[in-house]
């Protein structure tokens, strides 16, 4: 019960409003930005040497009311603008000012861990500021991808499954060969949950990526994103801010703004990028060389010699069926064949022969074109000692896949209040609701679209295929009747579907309802002791419902299945802080606090099987039902404390301290630590200050930082063995040990240390922008669920052995280029190189399997020795000359010998940049950003398959007069032999079933990644209406590939967001958008 | 400063003890930390034969049932003995995590309790369980991880040895011995009903100790004769099976749902690809119908119902998907399937609570009359064994629902149609043999390996592997040779290979 007194001191708020008064003259004006003309808002006025003063209000204006000002200094200073003083005549007085930016604005206030305010130079560490307008700018259904190429040092994906699918964001390497390596999510000071649902692991995937939490904040909603990467800047964070921590700070209205209306609308367009899928087009559907309906007339020795109808024409219908998802046919020659949609005969209707010629692009017949829609209104009001703003956004996004959209609506309030001079408070809440309709199918082919879209035919017509099921009065060729309204197969296997028949009929829905609140009181007890408080929850209802409908090949009587899930996450904490000059040139500022943090989900799981009434989409409507209920319970509580010295504002050095306690090691009887204690030191130095330096420096800070972090087990219950009762037979119970994880009494925290260097400098009068940082860091004792031998009657066990090494560089150069009363050229060049290394494993040093390629072939792994994620597969055995060695034991089908299981590539690109450019002419603008990665490979699913079907352009050679393979033979004697050519087929699936290498592609790209034009309506005709703002940019997004490597599929393309990168199948094929955005402000 | 103060008071109060109710916290409330006994046997001997339906339908049903020629799948793979890793890896990485790792924790947890009045029979029962669990395993594979699989927890071993399968036969045979010496006394186990072979009856167990013992032995005929020969005495002096009361067989549920453990997984895999995929193979369709044999009607009919013998037709083995064009008739449904009314189609589950026998009274008699042919045990009666054999596995179909059980009378027709040949007494022993452990494709496989008999012909296609050989053991799977790469190399060394055509160790013949 003791935790919960935070919860009591931080949870009552008031808002209170303040009214002044005053007499005589009255000195107004505009303050606005000089380049741009825009107006200033929140600028402070003051006369020097009083406290009268004003702020200026949305449009720049302010109006202040004293006596007696005569030759007084007005004074108007706003962060990161040069301060500008007036001198008063002392009387009725109108001034208008313009501001210019400050070369030295580093001088600006960012927010920290817990959200604490410092100035920027006194960092030790890098922390990057990215504004709300950038990420709002183009907008994505998810907010975070907007990161990519924005921030040096943080590498962004996103798993190839549409719209509503997880992103994944990594910030200088992963720290956990296993763990969660995303990064901590913090949204107005108070931690968020951000869980992805579901992923895809080596066999499964028709209901897709589940997506995650993070992509509920809707962009317009954020007035900026705080990146703290290093350990140093989240070591207040504790052990959840081991992989660096992205705060998000929510947009306010400024105090005394009066008030305002913003409204933004954003409309775009998705379109398959047809550009990307490089086919072969030449042979159609069949076997073995044949066209469907064919047999070969052979010689004694098996030879082929020319292909003829196979007699009877039921014989000659059930090979097309048979044959239609194999591009092994013969040439398409526009010749007149039987195709699968010749097993059906419809109302009587019997169809013919179809040419056998290429039918068009069936993806681009399949999909449908997406579009978003992002519609997001506020008011803000900001008054005396008061602010708020209010809002509402609302997106929906319909993606390629038929039938499949997404639907968010999203309210928030954000409210500050100065209770009494010395109480201030604020309140933040968002609710969000969360609807998806249909996630689409990734990796599998049961139940998967993409995969039947890919790998058709090229004489085979999609939308044959539609409506994906049988109508009324259908007769099969033989004669028997099939039951009408089951899906309409088109091949005789049960695991592959029409794709019409998935996304008409399967149901893959869920909803989120979310609230995420939070509140803090301050107070100060003088003007250099505070005490804080704050409190937060992150609290959502998630319900899902999975059906795969009556009929369905491999259900052929359906199943459904239902989960509610509750998760809610509780942070509470209390902190005594001074801020306080000791002496002239000495500074302090300092705290002490606690906190404590819980969660809990539960969720209950119910699936049927066998629905009983066809069409009726029930649980209850099912032959057998079982239920599931599951709970997870963790917390940690925490004792922290920072001290902060500076030295006549040039030094800055900064010591903090943290002990976590761990509910997930803490089990009775336990002998090994539940708790640590870890602490950082930073530091920096202004040498601008220090030094006299040449003119052109404006600003060069020196920084440097070493932290400590250590964590607890993510996931609890880790640490005993228990077991479960699994279900029922024949009246008796049965069960066995729970799960697949070897559980480990002993576990202890893990730690990662870091160290960092930087500078960071201006020149040329602010024109010219260098940041850089070198940083290493190391976590050592990681928590790691170690791939067993699934003969040890586990696959998994979870142990406190791994080493993980990171290190890298980070580099922003940025400027002005140009910058005149109508041209402005701003442009920014950021780049991170990350090099990773296992060092550890465990005892042994045996490695760690993270994920597995569906022929098993392949598997991302961690080996001492290699980086992160290495994917690891099954080369071709070759000689010492590197020859690839044959098996000729047939020898009609000399295949590639299957050789050592090694180091193919890394899953993880090490080189990220980002180039952005905006133009400004007078109201126009442009700007574009070019992002890219390099170094990293994957194993591409969809490639190794669209070889085993004939599909891939590779598969041409050898069609016309067999495959001639040279090398050597299993004796290393020199070989050269031909693959007989209706043989070829499984000399391409051998490929795929032993050789990985064969699949292993580099992922290196870059992208044009977005394009905004915009155009914003001249101040000058602002002035005469009621609008104070209008700005409407066409925009753009992923437009074209500057380069790729990797064919027919997106270089980006990710089976999902786990540690497992380096391995996609059947996604989403690569879209690119186009639209429209309106931002207006009344 | 009060206030400071007051403030300090509370952070030292409230984190006074900063771990407070943590070990409770993560216990977790919805999981028991140990299962009685019973309750694990239920699902070792459900998991016996595999995890699912799914995984039957992909390894036994597709590969194994195609390899010994009862099934001609038009799903390819099995049936021209290619390497297809998906479908040979089934019955290995589904059955380690699951009926092994349960038996050896129920063994475990037996040894270590304080005894009870049933400890010791519970724990001889589970001793026969297991050994009934790994030999099915080792006779598949060859060397396999045995004495340290399924000790992920109880001994910290993440990856398990391959241990020599002739080591591992000397285990499994003095298990039996020490499991058949206690269940020889009688007593009483706690298992009860959830003993879903024999319900808990101790005397049923001590004849299936030694009747699996006997199994045992007679596969090292070959390799060991006078090992075998000393085994089989042991078995037979002990008492093995003496009626079709005696059968091991898995108890299944026709409510169970599609592809659960519950239900007997042959039949769902059947169940839902008989219409257009499965057929019956040409061999076993003509064995038992050239012969007259009334268990033709009860295995087999046309996809339109028909058992009537004169209409069954066996497949070709060495048909695939790509082959249907070639096959003598293109009409697949003139090719006989799987009885309909035995085994249901679509998701129809009415069948799935069809039993699966694991070990017949009808083998050990099959190995009792080859005893006595090669040595003289049981009495010497090489064709009375051999007919009571022959009567015993035609009227344990009566076990099947939905079928007609064969009489007396039809049993001495056949038996005079087709009379023992006592020079050939080997031959028709394994002949039978294999057609009396259908559908249960592990067993057929091994004693046609062991005996040669059936004379199977190898499909001769240009897509296999082997050389134009039947396949004899399944290769070790692609997951244990990422995760357990080591121990996989050191076991194919020791086996000289990890072929399909790689003999184990007792494959000599």
């Amino acid at each position: 019960m003791k935790n919960y007194y935070f919860q009591l001191i931080t949870l009552l708020m008031l808002f209170f409003v303040h009214s002044s008064f005053a007499q005589s003259i009255t000195i107004s004006g505009v303050v606005t930005e000089k380049v741009s003309g825009i107006p200033v808002a929140g600028a402070n006025v003051t006369i020097e040497g009083t406290s009268t003063g004003s702020v200026t209000d949305f449009d720049g204006n302010f109006s202040i009311q004293s006596d007696g000002v005569k030759d007084q200094l007005l004074v108007i200073s706003y962060i990161g603008f040069k301060t500008i003083s007036v001198t008063l005549s002392g009387q009725n007085q109108v001034v208008d000012v313009e501001m210019e930016e400050d070369a030295t604005s580093l001088d600006a206030v960012v927010v920290t861990a817990l959200g604490i305010k410092k100035e920027a130079k006194a960092l030790g560490y890098s922390l990057t500021n990215v504004k709300g307008d950038e990420l709002a700018d183009v907008k994505t259904t998810s907010a975070v991808n907007a990161l990519q190429g924005r921030v040096a040092g943080v590498n962004v994906s996103t798993s190839s499954a549409g719209a509503s699918s997880s992103s994944r964001v990594i910030i200088r390497g992963a720290s956990s060969l296993s763990g969660d390596n995303q990064p901590l999510y913090v949204i107005d000071g108070i931690p968020m949950v951000n869980t992805t649902k579901a992923t895809v692991g080596s066999e499964d995937g028709h209901f897709g990526d589940g997506g995650d939490d993070i992509s509920g904040i809707s962009p317009d909603d954020i007035e900026s994103v705080s990146i703290l990467k290093g350990a140093a800047a989240a070591a207040l964070y504790g052990s959840l801010a081991s992989n660096g921590v992205i705060m998000i700070t929510t947009k306010n209205a400024k105090e005394n703004t009066g008030f305002g209306v913003e409204y933004s609308t954003s409309y775009t367009v998705q379109e398959y990028n047809a550009s990307l899928l490089d086919f072969q087009k030449t042979y159609g559907q069949g076997r073995s060389g044949l066209k469907p309906g064919y047999e070969w007339v052979r010689d004694t020795n098996g030879n082929p010699l020319s292909q003829v109808e196979i007699p009877g024409t039921d014989a000659q219908i059930l090979d097309a069926f048979n044959s239609s998802l194999n591009s092994w046919g013969a040439e398409l020659d526009g010749s007149p064949v039987y195709n699968w949609q010749n097993t059906y005969v419809i109302d009587g209707e019997v169809k013919g022969k179809t040419p056998y010629s290429y039918s068009g692009d069936n993806r681009k017949k399949f999909y449908d074109t997406g579009s978003t829609l992002i519609n997001t209104v506020a008011l803000t009001k900001g008054g005396e000692g008061y602010s708020y703003r209010l809002s509402a956004s609302f997106l929906g996004n319909n993606d390629l896949m038929p039938n499949s959209s997404l639907d968010r609506q999203s309210f928030s309030f954000n409210g500050k209040a100065q209770i009494n001079p010395k109480l201030s408070s604020t309140i933040n809440a968002r609710y969000i609701i969360d609807k998806v309709h249909n996630r689409v199918g990734i990796g599998t082919w049961p139940g998967n679209a993409n995969y039947t879209a890919l790998v058709l035919p090229s004489n085979i017509d999609i939308t044959g295929m539609k409506p994906g099921y049988i109508p009324d009065g259908t007769v099969l060729y033989d004669g028997s009747i099939p039951v009408s309204g089951t899906e309409l197969k088109f091949l005789p296997s049960d695991f592959v579907q029409n794709p019409y028949w998935v996304a008409n009929k399967f149901n893959n829905d869920d909803t989120k309802n979310r609230i995420i609140a939070s509140t803090t009181l301050r107070y100060d007890f003088t003007d250099w002791l505070y005490a804080t408080g704050r409190a937060g929850i992150d609290n959502y209802d998630y319900f899902r419902k999975q059906v795969v409908p009556f009929g369905t090949g491999f259900a052929s009587k359906g199943t459904i299945a239902l989960t509610k899930r509750s998760v809610s996450l509780f942070n509470t904490d209390v902190m005594l802080g001074i801020n306080k000059s000791i002496t002239e040139k000495i500074g302090v500022n300092s705290f002490v606090g606690g906190s404590v943090r819980r969660s809990k989900v539960e969720s209950l799981n119910s699936n049927g099987d066998n629905f009983v009434v066809i069409g009726l989409e029930d649980l209850a409507n099912t032959e057998s039902q079982k239920t599931s209920y599951g709970y997870a319970e963790t917390q940690t509580n925490s004792l922290y404390g920072s001290f902060e010295v500076d030295y006549a504002n040039f030094v800055y050095l900064t010591f903090t301290g943290r002990n976590d306690w761990f509910s997930t090691l803490s089990f009775p009887g336990k002998t090994t630590p539940n708790n640590e204690f870890y602490w950082s030191i930073s530091g920096s130095v202004l040498l601008h200050e220090a030094l006299e330096l040449p003119e052109a420096i404006d600003f060069l800070k020196l920084r440097s930082s070493y932290a400590l972090v250590a964590g607890g087990a993510r996931l609890p219950y880790q640490l005993s063995l228990d077991y479960a009762i699994l279900d029922s037979h024949l009246g008796n119970s049965f069960g066995t040990i729970n799960g697949n994880n070897i559980p480990n009494p002993n576990l202890v925290p893990f730690q990662k240390t870091e160290f960092e260097v930087g500078f960071d400098g201006r020149f040329l009068e602010n024109r010219l922008h260098v940041d850089f940082a070198y940083y290493a860091n190391e976590t050592t004792n990681d928590i790691v669920a170690s791939k067993a031998s699934s003969t040890s009657g586990y696959t998994t066990a979870v142990i406190n052995a791994g080493k993980l090494e990171n290190s890298g560089i980070e580099l922003l150069i940025g400027g002005t280029p140009i910058r005149n009363d109508d041209f402005t050229w701003k442009t920014s060049f950021n780049m991170g190189y990350n090099k990773s290394e296992v060092t550890q494993t465990n005892e042994t040093g045996t490695g760690i399997g993270i994920a597995e390629s569906r022929t098993h072939t392949a598997q991302i792994r961690q080996e001492v020795g290699d980086e992160f994620g290495s994917i690891y597969g099954f080369s071709y055995m070759r000689d010492d000359s590197g020859n690839i060695m044959y098996d000729t034991s047939n020898p009609d089908l000399p295949r590639p010998l299957q050789g050592e299981f090694k180091k193919l590539g890394v899953g993880v690109a090490p080189y990220t940049f980002g180039f952005s450019n905006t133009f400004n002419y007078k109201n126009f603008s442009l700007s574009f950003l070019i992002d890219g990665k390099f170094g990293g490979q994957v194993f591409s699913g969809t490639n190794s398959y669209l070889y085993t079907f004939g599909v891939h352009k590779e598969t041409l050679k050898g069609r016309e007069n067999g495959l001639e393979v040279s090398g050597v033979d299993e004796n290393g004697a020199p070989f050269t032999g031909v693959v007989r050519k209706d043989l070829l087929s499984q000399y391409y699936s051998h490929l795929n079933d032993k050789i990985a290498e064969e699949f292993i592609r580099d992922t290196d790209f870059i992208k044009f990644r977005e394009l905004s034009i915009g155009y914003s309506l001249p101040k000058d005709v602002l002035k005469s209406i009621f609008i104070k703002d209008l700005r409407l940019s066409l925009i753009a997004r992923d437009l074209f590939f500057i380069k790729r490597d990797i064919e027919n599929i997106d270089p980006e393309a990710q089976l999902g967001n786990t540690n497992g990168q380096g391995l996609e199948r059947f996604g989403l094929p690569a879209t690119r958008s186009f639209g429209v955005s309106l931002n207006v402000k009344f | 400063m009060k206030k400071t103060l007051i403030l300090l008071v509370i952070i030292v109060i409230a984190f006074g003890s900063c771990d407070d109710g943590f070990e409770e916290i993560n216990v977790n409330p919805t999981k028991p930390t140990q299962l009685e006994p019973k309750l694990k046997l239920t699902y070792a001997q459900l998991a016996t034969n595999g995890k699912d339906g799914i995984r039957y339908l992909f390894g036994n049903l597709i590969y194994g049932h195609s390899v010994v020629q009862y099934i001609s799948t038009l799903w390819a793979d099995g049936v021209y003995y290619t390497e297809n890793d998906s479908r040979t890896s089934q019955l290995f990485d589904f059955m380690y995590p699951t009926t092994v790792k349960t038996v050896v924790d129920l063994v475990n947890q037996l040894e270590n309790a304080e005894d009870g009045p049933t400890r010791e029979v519970d724990l001889a029962i589970a001793k026969v369980q297991k050994v009934l669990i790994f030999s099915r395993l080792t006779d598949s594979y060859g060397d396999i991880p045995y004495s340290e699989a399924g000790k992920g927890f109880i001994e910290g071993t993440f990856f398990p040895k391959y241990d020599a399968q002739q080591e591992i036969y000397a285990d499994m045979l003095s298990n039996l011995e020490q499991a058949a010496s206690v269940l020889n006394n009688g007593g009483s186990s706690s298992y009860g009903s959830n003993d879903i072979f024999f319900n808990g009856d101790v005397a049923k167990w001590n004849k299936f100790a030694n009747s699996l013992m006997l199994r045992l032995a007679m596969r090292m005929v070959k390799v060991d004769p006078s090992g075998a020969q000393s085994w089989a005495t042991k078995a037979i002096n002990g008492g093995v099976m003496t009626s079709n009361d005696d059968i091991v067989y898995i108890k299944y549920d026709a409510i169970a749902a599609k592809w659960d453990i519950q239900g007997n997984p042959f039949i769902q895999s059947i169940a839902t690809r008989a219409n257009t995929q499965v057929r019956l193979a040409a061999p076993f369709v003509d064995a038992m119908k050239n012969t007259g044999d009334p268990r033709l009607e009860i295995w087999s009919s046309l996809s339109n119902g028909s058992t009537d013998p004169a209409d069954q037709m066996g497949m070709p083995p060495g048909f695939g998907t790509t082959d249907v064009g070639s096959l003598p008739n293109t009409d697949i449904h003139a090719y006989s399937m799987p009885n309909i009314a035995v085994v249901g189609t679509g998701d129809n589950r009415s069948n799935y609570n069809q039993p699966f026998i694991l070990q017949s009274y009808a083998e050990v008699e099959f190995m009792l009359a080859e005893a006595a042919e090669l040595w003289g045990l049981a009495g010497g009666d090489v064709q009375g064994h051999y007919e009571t054999a022959v009567k015993a596995a035609m009227q344990h179909l009566s076990l099947l629902n939905n079928t007609t059980p064969i009489t007396d009378t039809q049993v001495n027709d056949y038996l005079s149609a087709n009379p023992f040949n006592a020079s050939n007494a080997l031959e028709m022993i394994g002949n039978q043999y294999w057609i009396a452990v259908f559908p249960n494709a592990v067993e057929g496989w091994q004693n046609w390996k062991r005996t040669g008999y059936p004379a199977l012909v190898p499909v001769d296609s240009d897509r296999g592997v082997t050389g134009g050989v039947i396949p004899r053991r399944y290769p070790y799977t692609n997951a244990e040779k990422l995760n357990n790469a080591a121990a996989v190399e050191a076991a194919s060394a020791q086996m000289g290979g990890d072929l399909l055509t790689t003999r184990m160790w007792w494959d000599v013949n």
